[in-house]
């Protein structure tokens, strides 16, 4: 009995070991062991979309994609690993030391050595038929128009979890749209890692990115860029942007700005660079403020363009004295006159007419103090004092443009709102989302809302086609053209005082004036050849219209 | 007349049967073989997709407006331009009024 009773009890043990056994494979490894098979008869991988273009009004691409690889490293298959280091780091220009050291950290299977290679490198080292260099399929951005644009098309860099990422301008603002959705295949393969189609997989196929076709005009932009540069050169000034809109649709037709970067190489650059100054820095606008200030008056009907202002000296504001920018005086004088000499002293008589509500209430319509919803992803806005904040200099000199600050997008849109009949619009860049269905969405033009009647603008712009003809900057002025416009210098803001030595030179207008085709602002950060808008802004202004005029066929009026 | 055929069709019903799962097996070993075939088909796309954005690279290179300004200096035009404007008290022959 006792023998049946032994042999019953190893049968026992040997079962509940069997048993145990399996617990251990099944339950406390079965995970990892589904998923060492899964690797060996499953394929798995993600499909990347591609993300989408960037297109020019005309259609032709700012920004596209271009085949690029990711080269890696398996070092259990590499022969020699110095020599392999040596002729990979020779090729990419990596440091050989660290490539080595990597490589030779021991148990890796995979080491990668450089994203987005372009095509020629890539096959420079495919040619070598290295053992243990593998190739992995990327994309790259392609500017081929190097560092035009740079700040409005922003970058495309990467995240913290190594994806493709937009930063800055419109790479940024439409991140979601351009990227797309990355699809998966999961299928399970063969001994020789071919697919087979009868058994278990899923497949998502990606949805590639959808195209921006923006209002911006290559031609335009080209020479918005080529003028400003040749500009910031003759006058010696440190920075220096362009702004050209189109009043009717709040279209962006050009923003040039200098110093930028070359977006394809931008971690060689200062970060500070990759701000669009044109929406995200501020600046004061000095005379070319007066415009929006007269149109505020000429609406309130508290003058017209022939009310006199007495010009006869320097105005007494509180312990304060406004002077003239020459210190000349020429008595009474017009309100048109007022712009064509650019008198401070005249705007201080405006404004006391209009009255400090009516100042306030004009500039919070013209949009300033809040951003302009332009499509660009770092526009800012500076603020703007409190409306119980101001007191009687305020007023004063944010008639002539002094004490306010704005932004170079947010003075165009105000400008244009006088070359739109009194209509202000929202600035817009991109005109069109096409899907790679070919499926097109344009994007509606927002009229924001009316800041003066057709008959205020139609006023004001014969004040200011006067200031242009009869004001400081006549001289550069094309002959036989109707240019609205209005010079600038504004003193810079240093440590609570204005330093006089430096200025930004500005230049605002519209052409031709009966219809405008186009509104500009050039902005110089301080010239050094001279501190006056009308001798170096203004120049600039009059040569990129004159180009414009011949791009688009308008004939001398 | 209809229930002969039904008897008929039960009939040769297990010799269908065994066809249809014959016919499974070839089709499924068939299409178990195309999976290399579905492989080299989606390489082929891969390489066209490439090929396709090399192109688009180049077409978009050669049209740009800085090689096209280059190229313009290489051939001697200028960018230079003087506007003469003629106005009309610059004309010979004035009109009355």
């Amino acid at each position: 009995m006792w023998r049946i009773w032994t042999i019953f009890t190893i049968i026992c043990l040997l079962a509940f070991l069997v048993i145990a056994r399996l617990f251990y494979w099944q339950i406390i490894k079965g995970d990892k062991l589904r998923l060492q098979a899964s690797a060996q008869y499953y394929l798995s991988f993600d499909l990347p979309a591609t993300r989408g273009t960037i297109k020019a009004t005309d259609g032709q691409a700012l920004v596209l994609n271009q085949p690029a690889d990711l080269i890696y490293a398996s070092p259990p298959k590499i022969k020699n690993i110095p020599t392999f280091a040596g002729v990979i780091s020779g090729i990419l220009g990596l440091d050989k030391k660290k490539v080595l050291a990597d490589l030779e950290v021991p148990g890796r299977v995979w080491v990668p050595l450089a994203h987005k290679v372009e095509s020629d490198t890539s096959q420079k080292l495919k040619s070598l038929d290295l053992a243990g260099l593998g190739f992995e399929r990327e994309s790259k951005r392609y500017y081929p128009e190097s560092s035009m644009a740079a700040q409005l098309l922003g970058f495309v860099g990467s995240d913290e979890n190594g994806r493709d990422t937009g930063y800055f301008g419109l790479e940024g603002e439409y991140d979601r749209e351009l990227r797309g959705q990355d699809g998966k295949l999961e299928m399970e393969k063969d001994i020789k890692g071919a697919p087979i189609l009868v058994g278990e997989g899923e497949r998502i196929d990606p949805i590639d990115g959808r195209s921006l076709t923006l209002y911006l005009d290559r031609t335009v932009q080209f020479s918005a860029q080529r003028r400003l540069l040749e500009g910031i050169e003759t006058y010696g000034a440190k920075a220096g942007t362009v702004t050209i809109m189109d009043p009717v649709t709040g279209g962006i037709l050009a923003m040039a700005s200098f110093p930028n970067y070359d977006p394809s190489r931008f971690t060689d650059f200062d970060k500070d660079y990759y701000k669009n100054p044109i929406v995200a820095s501020a600046y004061e606008p000095g005379s070319t403020f007066k415009v929006l200030v007269m149109s505020a008056a000429l609406e309130n009907k508290v003058i017209t363009p022939n009310t006199i202002v007495d010009e006869s000296g320097p105005v007494q504001v509180g312990e304060y004295a406004v002077k003239t920018w020459n210190n000349e005086y020429h008595g009474p004088i017009t309100t048109t006159k007022v712009l064509e000499y650019s008198s401070n002293v005249g705007m201080v008589a405006v404004e006391r007419l209009l009255g400090p509500k009516k100042l306030l209430e004009a500039i919070h319509k013209f949009g300033f103090g809040e951003p302009t919803g332009v499509d660009l992803e770092e526009e800012t806005s500076p603020d703007l004092r409190p409306d119980r904040e101001w007191h009687e200099i305020d007023y004063a000199t944010a008639s002539f443009g002094q004490g306010i600050a704005v932004t170079p997008v947010q003075m165009v849109r105000a400008v244009a709102a006088i070359a739109n009949d009194g209509w202000l619009m929202q600035p817009e860049i991109v005109r069109e989302i096409t899907d790679t269905n070919g499926k097109k969405v344009q994007m509606p033009t927002k009229k924001i809302r009316r800041v003066m009647n057709e008959g205020t603008a139609n006023i004001l712009t014969e004040m200011m086609v006067a200031a242009v003809d009869n004001g400081e900057a006549k001289w550069a002025k094309p002959k036989g053209y109707r240019i609205a416009g209005k010079t600038g210098t504004a003193q810079i803001p240093v440590a609570g005082h204005y330093d006089a030595t430096k200025t930004i030179a500005s230049f605002v207008g519209f052409a031709p004036a009966d219809h405008p085709k186009f509104v500009m602002l050039v902005t110089l950060n301080e010239p050094s050849t001279s501190i006056w808008g009308s001798e170096t802004a203004a120049p600039i202004f009059f040569n990129i219209a004159k180009d414009l005029f011949s791009y688009y066929g308008i004939a001398p009026q | 007349m209809i229930v002969r055929f039904i008897r008929n069709l039960l009939r040769l019903t297990p010799l269908i049967a065994i066809f249809l799962i014959g016919l499974q097996f070839l089709v499924s070993n068939e299409l178990a073989g195309f999976g290399r075939n579905v492989q080299n088909a989606d390489m082929k796309i891969a390489e066209l997709r490439d090929e396709n954005e090399a192109l688009s690279q180049q077409v978009a290179s050669a049209s740009a407006l800085s090689t096209i300004a280059s190229k313009a200096e290489e051939m001697g035009f200028t960018a230079k331009t003087k506007y003469i404007v003629i106005g009309r008290e610059e004309f010979a022959l004035q009109p009355n009024h």
